[in-house]
């Protein structure tokens, strides 16, 4: 097969545009320094990462049209390998692949990545930092593009650091107000523990395999599992690179960072914290399917991880009053419910609503983005409402994201969501629990949402009339908001439910990366539902959307749309009638709380132990020492060579009769 | 064909540079002086031919001319390395307004002397031609360092610089006299082959005979080694001749000069004590001679570090830096194996980089700032950027950290250093290069964490930010591809692989 060199050019550009910005900042702050009203060349910085990222995504479209015109069964474009290491045994060879998983993740990244692009240059626009924003953001888009295309386990993971340290960046950006700054290292360190696993378990997969290449490890699995020997192994490595994907994804007991993760700007939000970096350890599982579907026990134990993740954050979802908030535990709930298609197997359903959630969650995000620019950086959902008069094209677009979370039936959420749910119900057994666990999270969504719905964009105006005017966002912010809409609304046309009798494309698409696990787990196919089954399931998640959504949407907004201004003395209800869950909703289950308490207070405690007693004292006293040893010998010498170059000579000589001893030491022979 | 002729054309490198050398002296002296930045610029076209006649050079079989001058692969890597490092002290003194100053033709005349010094040096097993090598390379830096006529301190380094190595000289050539009169050879490659019939001559029959005359001159041809190394207890004049001397004359003694020492001791250590393939008193006495050079590395490396700890000013610390550094090399040569010596060789060249880029960043500061004190560089980064991130690059490949050659040359040190049994002597190491962070850094937070209350403005020398810059990139390109170096390592191999 020929070689597609150009494959580099995919993340090379918006590395390239990286740079770039990067130099217009540094311009920038030179003009702003010679005059300070000046605004230096930072605005065409969107300019430069807008051409960037459009140049990448034409490359992924080309990319993927190329691989259409292939036999299903060889899809795939590669660049040369790149020989990076070569030393002993271990030689790594990085090269670009695109094939049928990657290629979808790259039209993700690009496209929604390009469309949040040109929002954010409407969103961030006259921010000082507007220059470095853009390069942060074209950098983390490249690493991105890095972890879904390397051939290599090690390029993943320099992918999987690269979008990590942006995250870093872009979370703390407006880091002088200092909690973002905090919620940046946060994000940081959790991810660290996290990326420990992961690289624990690289290395268990070397001495597995022998190789960090995706596909021969993939391939390698099922001759291991033949062998009957290693599977102790297998499952350890399996484990570690799930607690790598749970700290990305953030999953039960790592999710924390997440809702911190708010303190950015929205568009990163909507980029990094819901769309792509968040969904990388899902794209590690489906990548390395087989080695997940070797090990079931560890499958089944993503699932309770899953489901309590789903269920956790839901619930803390419904007593949030930031508006981002109530999206960050969203985010991290449906998280959670693609792990719980992969802990059944679904590894296309996980990836399929990996896609339906990038479209509504995108769209939800930035349309929060625009709601919170229109009401001058206020985030508290308490103080808004009755917005759909003053910003129609958000709240349309804002509904039909809403829709689509929450499972409007025939929208892309409802369906990516049915297929995982049906998925855990055909598997039966235990996953019946999970499966239920699901069925209540998604009644939770559609609760959340529409409590979201109602108390930002219905009821009374519970603003300062005159002191915020709210309005509409410019057509730069709001035309992504429209394409994303239609996305959330026609997404699930990529996956028809079975019962309908059309091609579920995307499973089809996926068919050449999904067997080797699916012929491991289920010795074949997945099982299937009678379309009997398939319908009542379907008319069970219909029922609970209606149901449910009427509840919160009623529960908080009859009253408020009554006229009278009492949206946000029903939360308060609620918090008087029941204050000890309220509050632990509100805390998401005092999980963050316990983590400070029990881990990081005794960690800072250690820390300053280790700092000021051990650092200070001991080692500092034992460099010190020697440091001043060697200076007080240094001085000594440097006194005997007042004197005269004799004395150094002396030390020569010394030197050398010690050597000559040293050389008779030990005996003649 | 005349081997005559044929020594000529295989030497015609040496003969290029020797007649540079005095066409760049005569040069000078029908201008009488005036000029000498042409000079500069003609001894940089010169190197540029001799750089390219090694480079063709590289990897043709090894032939000995004459009986004594060994024309090989291992030399050509060496004489290229020193032709850079000539090529860039040059650039250095051409950029410098006080080197300007003193910079008269009898300057490149000087290195280009030093030069054919080295590149004898590095290219025989006769221990006549090196301690002929060895001289001229000395006699050249005594003249060299005490360049700043005017100046005190420069002329104390030349004093010092002469009486040390008059003194070690005079230990080395005792010794090889000392060999000569056991072996009855000069010739290593010899003396390590003969079988002595009826009066033992050799290194074999006179070992068997008796170790400890062996022994002493061994040792005492050491401490020449280890002189030009600046390898402790024989580095005392490294510090004060470092210092004192005009930053280009440091710049090539601690680089072109300690890397010719290097080189020297490779050979003399791959002639006489290889690990494999030998008589068994040669194992015997091999391990013991590679244990005293274990122990100097041990010694160099810790009393290097630990003095560089200190240092108020840059030069001296670099200085300190450079005696660690040899310790560091000589793990490679301790371990006395083709691989071991690889890694001192690719480690030499980490050692190139990353200390010529250093020196020109401290010539640099010492032209804008008037000073070589650390504290005096407080905020400096911020207005010479691209030569102080240069400069971190190279403390962070001088620290032996990724992504840097540094990085790498350390790893390959001390993977054959455990490979060999040498264990301790890689902790010892690794400490040393934790205490080294401490002061390598300080400069780096010197020059972007602190506040700078100094006014004067950054100096606008583009040729020479432009050639620390490529320095600085190089360093990060071979740390992240180190292959490419590793190729030209394995090709230059001295005991092949």
């Amino acid at each position: 097969m020929p070689h597609s060199q150009w494959l580099w050019m995919i993340p090379a550009m918006p590395l390239l545009g990286s740079i770039l910005c990067g130099i217009l900042h540094f311009m920038t702050l030179k003009a702003r320094k010679a005059n300070a009203d000046a605004t230096g060349p930072g605005p065409l910085a969107s300019l430069v990462a807008n051409a960037a990222m459009a140049v990448s995504f034409g490359l992924s479209c080309l990319a993927i049209y190329q691989l259409t015109g292939m036999d299903s069964a060889a899809r795939l474009l590669e660049s040369a390998p790149w020989h990076w290491i070569e030393t002993g045994k271990m030689s790594v060879d990085v090269s670009m692949v695109v094939d049928p998983l990657s290629s979808l993740l790259l039209l993700v990244i690009t496209g929604i990545g390009l469309l949040i692009h040109i929002y954010s240059a409407g969103y961030m626009k006259g921010d000082p930092g507007f220059a470095k924003f853009f390069s942060y953001l074209n950098l983390f888009v490249a690493a991105m593009l890095m972890l879904v295309m390397s051939s290599s386990l090690l390029g993943l993971f320099i992918g999987w650091e690269g979008v990590g340290l942006c995250s870093y960046l872009l979370i703390g950006f407006w880091y002088h107000k200092g909690w973002p700054a905090e919620a940046g290292q946060k994000a940081f360190v959790v991810n660290r523990i996290g990326d420990a696993f992961f690289v624990i378990g690289s290395f268990l997969l070397i001495q597995l395999f022998g190789t960090l290449d995706l596909s021969e490890i993939g391939a390698g699995v099922a001759g291991l599992l033949e062998s009957g020997e290693h599977s102790t192994q297998l499952m350890l490595a399996a484990l570690l690179l799930f607690g790598g994907a749970c700290g990305k994804s953030a999953q039960m007991p790592l999710f924390v960072w997440l809702p911190d993760a708010m303190a950015g700007p929205t568009p990163v939000s909507a980029l990094i914290h819901a769309a792509t970096m968040v969904t990388s350890g899902v794209y590690l599982v489906v990548r390395l399917n087989p080695l997940f579907a070797a090990s079931p026990g560890v499958l089944l134990f993503i699932g309770v991880v899953a489901a309590a993740t789903a269920f956790i954050a839901g619930t803390s979802a419904m007593a949030q009053r930031d508006l981002k908030g109530v999206l960050a535990y969203s985010t991290v709930s449906q998280l959670g419910y693609m792990f719980l298609g992969l802990a059944a197997g679904a590894w296309s359903s996980a990836i399929f609503h990996l896609i339906t959630h990038a479209f509504f969650k995108a769209l939800l995000f930035l349309g929060a983005g625009s709601v919170i620019h229109g009401m001058h950086e206020e985030q508290d959902m308490h103080k808004m409402g009755g917005l759909r008069r003053h910003m129609p094209k958000t709240f349309i677009t804002f509904l039909a994201g809403a829709l689509a979370l929450s499972g409007f039936p025939l929208l892309s959420g409802f369906i990516s969501k049915d297929e995982i749910l049906a998925m855990n119900f055909a598997r039966g057994g235990l996953h019946y629990g999970l499966w239920a666990v699901g069925v209540a999270t998604a009644a939770i969504t559609a609760f959340y949402t529409w409590r979201m719905v109602a108390l930002t964009f219905f009821g009374e105006e519970r603003f300062d009339k005159d002191k915020v005017h709210p309005h509409e966002s410019p057509f730069s912010m709001t035309l992504p908001l429209f394409i994303l809409a239609g996305l959330a609304l026609a997404g699930g046309v990529l996956g028809i439910p079975p019962v309908f009798h059309a091609t579920h494309i995307l499973e089809h698409w996926l068919e050449p990366i999904t067997a080797p696990g699916n012929a491991i787990l289920f010795g074949g196919h997945p099982p299937h539902l009678s379309h009997a089954v398939e319908w009542a399931l379907l008319g069970l998640g219909t029922l609970i959307f209606f149901a449910f959504a009427h509840l919160g949407f009623r529960g908080l907004a009859r009253i408020g749309l009554a006229g009278s201004n009492q949206g946000p003395q029903f939360d308060e209800q609620q918090a008087a009638k029941r204050p000890g869950l309220y509050g632990k909703l509100q805390d998401a289950w005092s999980i963050d709380s316990t983590y400070t308490s029990w881990i990081v207070q005794p960690l800072k405690l250690f820390a300053f132990v280790i700092a000021v007693v051990v650092d200070q004292f001991a080692v500092d006293g034992i460099v010190n020492g020697a440091a001043k040893v060697a200076r007080q010998s240094a001085e000594r010498l440097r006194k005997l060579s007042d004197g005269g170059v004799a004395s150094y000579g002396l030390w020569m000589g010394a030197g050398a009769i010690l050597l000559a001893a040293l050389w008779m030491a030990g005996g003649a022979n | 064909m005349n081997p005559y002729i044929e020594g000529m054309q295989a030497l015609a490198p040496e003969l290029v540079l020797t007649a540079l050398a005095l066409i760049v002296l005569v040069a000078d002296l029908l201008t009488k002086g005036k000029d000498s930045r042409r000079m500069g610029y003609l001894t940089l076209a010169g190197l540029a031919v001799v750089g390219g006649m090694l480079a063709l050079r590289l990897g043709e079989p090894s032939q000995t001319y004459f009986g004594m001058v060994i024309v090989d692969s291992f030399g050509t890597f060496f004489k290229l390395f020193t032709v850079a490092a000539v090529a860039v002290v040059c650039v250095f003194i051409l950029s410098d307004k006080n080197e300007r100053k003193n910079g008269i033709g009898e300057y490149y005349f000087l290195l280009l002397g030093a030069s054919v010094g080295i590149f004898f040096m590095v290219s025989t097993n006769h221990l006549l031609l090196l301690v002929l090598g060895l001289e001229l390379l000395s006699l050249a830096s005594y003249a060299l360092a005490g360049f700043h006529k005017g100046q005190r301190k420069s002329a104390e380094a030349a004093m010092k610089y002469v009486v040390f190595g008059g003194l070690s000289a005079g230990i080395m050539v005792y010794g090889i006299s000392l060999l000569y009169g056991m072996t009855g050879t000069l010739d290593l490659a010899e003396m390590a082959t003969l079988a002595g019939d009826s009066i033992p001559t050799g290194l074999v029959p006179q070992l068997y005979l008796s170790a400890m005359p062996v022994g002493v001159a061994m040792v005492m041809i050491l401490a020449g080694f280890a002189y030009k190394m600046s390898v402790v207890p024989f580095h005392f004049w490294t510090p004060d001749v470092y210092e004192g001397s005009p930053t280009p004359v440091t710049t090539f003694l601690a680089v072109a000069s300690k890397a010719a020492g290097v080189a020297a001791l490779l050979r003399f250590v791959g002639a006489l004590f290889p690990v494999d393939g030998v008589d068994e008193i040669i194992m015997w006495y091999g391990d013991r001679f590679g244990m005293l050079i274990a122990v100097l590395a041990a010694v160099t490396m810790t009393l290097g570090n630990l003095s560089a700890l200190r240092q108020q000013s840059l030069k001296r610390m670099l200085a300190y830096s450079s005696i660690a550094h040899a310790g560091y090399i000589l793990i490679g040569v301790a371990t006395r194996t083709s691989e071991g010596f690889d890694a001192a060789m690719y480690y030499m060249t980490a050692y190139y980089f990353m200390n010529l880029g250093a020196f020109g960043v401290l010539l640099y500061f010492e032209s804008a700032l008037g000073s070589d004190r650390i504290e005096d560089m407080r905020g400096f980064g911020w207005k010479s950027p691209l030569i102080s991130i240069a400069m971190v690059a190279f403390l962070v490949s001088l620290t032996g950290l990724p992504p840097t050659i540094g990085f790498y040359g350390k790893y390959l040190l001390f993977k054959v250093g455990v490979a060999e049994g040498l264990g301790w002597l890689v902790i010892v190491a690794a400490l040393n290069s934790v205490v080294s962070l401490f002061y390598y850094f300080s400069v780096a937070k010197s020059l972007f964490l602190k506040e700078s209350n100094d006014e004067r403005p950054a100096l606008s020398q583009p040729l020479f930010a432009g050639l620390l810059t490529a320095i600085g990139v190089l360093t990060i390109f071979f740390g992240l591809f180190p292959d490419s170096i590793q190729e030209l390592v394995e090709m230059c191999s001295l005991l092949g692989s």
